[in-house]
């Protein structure tokens, strides 16, 4: 029963490590820095590219609502005051 | 609750805000799909540079292969962004009154022909030159990335001539000249990246 518990922790262990010595990544271990250079640049690109694209639209998309909203306040009549 | 205090509660609740459009259908839809296309690109321009890089330290250009015409194309690229400065005119001018943006929409349209019509003349002179899609990897990268930018440039120059004709007819929309807009822009500002990536 005990040696069953140790299960998950070898299993966990061996995710840890097995990718030390898996290389699957083809460029990791290219000995051409322009080329590893190239590789991560790019994927650092391509990962903050559509993150930074739908997140531009979205700030601006919020600035554009409270600007109406202002706007609405703005030409709304003060009768509720009045009241 | 009987139905009458019922109908004085509904009565009495605050009108809800009037519904607002924050952008248009038709912009909105168009920016979602500049959104693909900027990815396609940066895909595509990532796996240029990759394989440029792999090159390092050989000959780039390929052996027996022509240098891309760097300079001339500065004069493609500055008529492609003029157009896209003489469209953003057009749209204030639209504002203001729709006939005033007949003339920039026209200079927009113009300058935009120019630049797919120089560089159908730059790929003719390439390809006499030995540049071809399986000539190399260069040449393939070349032509996918130009080509698919050409596509876009082509499609928008449609979109741009569309609006041109609604305009002279009194029918354009603002919201349909900004959505032409958009892709417009789109394929204005995509090209400095792919001048300096690919060209240089």
């Amino acid at each position: 029963m005990t040696s069953r518990r140790w299960i998950p922790v070898l299993v966990l262990l061996a995710l840890v490590a097995l990718p030390g010595v898996a290389h699957a990544c083809p460029v990791c271990f290219d000995p051409r820095d322009q080329n590893r250079a190239a590789f991560v640049t790019t994927a650092l690109a391509l990962t903050f590219l559509p993150l930074g694209m739908v997140g531009g639209v979205g700030v601006w998309l919020r600035k554009r609502l409270r600007r109406l909203d202002a706007e609405v306040d703005q030409d709304a009549p003060a009768s509720t005051d009045a009241e | 609750m009987s139905s009458e205090s019922v109908a004085l509660s509904l009565d009495s609740r605050p009108s809800p805000r009037p519904r607002r459009r924050i952008l248009p259908d038709g912009v909105m839809g168009m920016l979602l799909f500049v959104f693909t296309e900027a990815m396609l690109f940066a895909g595509m321009i990532s796996a240029f540079i990759v394989v440029r890089s792999a090159a390092a330290g050989q000959m780039w250009p390929p052996y027996g292969q022509p240098r891309l015409p760097f300079e001339r194309t500065a004069i493609n690229t500055s008529a492609l962004l003029v157009s896209g400065v003489v469209l953003a005119f057009a749209q204030v001018a639209f504002r203001k009154s729709p006939k005033r943006a007949r003339i920039p929409l026209t200079i927009a349209i113009l300058l935009g022909g120019f630049f797919v019509g120089f560089q159908g003349v730059e790929w003719v002179a390439l390809l006499r030159q030995g540049l071809t899609l399986q000539s190399s990897t260069y040449g393939s990268f070349f032509y996918l990335i130009v080509g698919t930018h050409a596509v876009h440039a082509v499609a928008s120059l449609g979109g741009l001539v569309w609006a041109w004709t609604r305009l002279i007819r009194g029918r354009l929309t603002a919201t349909a000249f900004a959505t032409v807009q958009v892709f417009w822009y789109f394929v204005v500002l995509i090209w400095p990246v792919i001048y300096f990536r690919v060209y240089l």
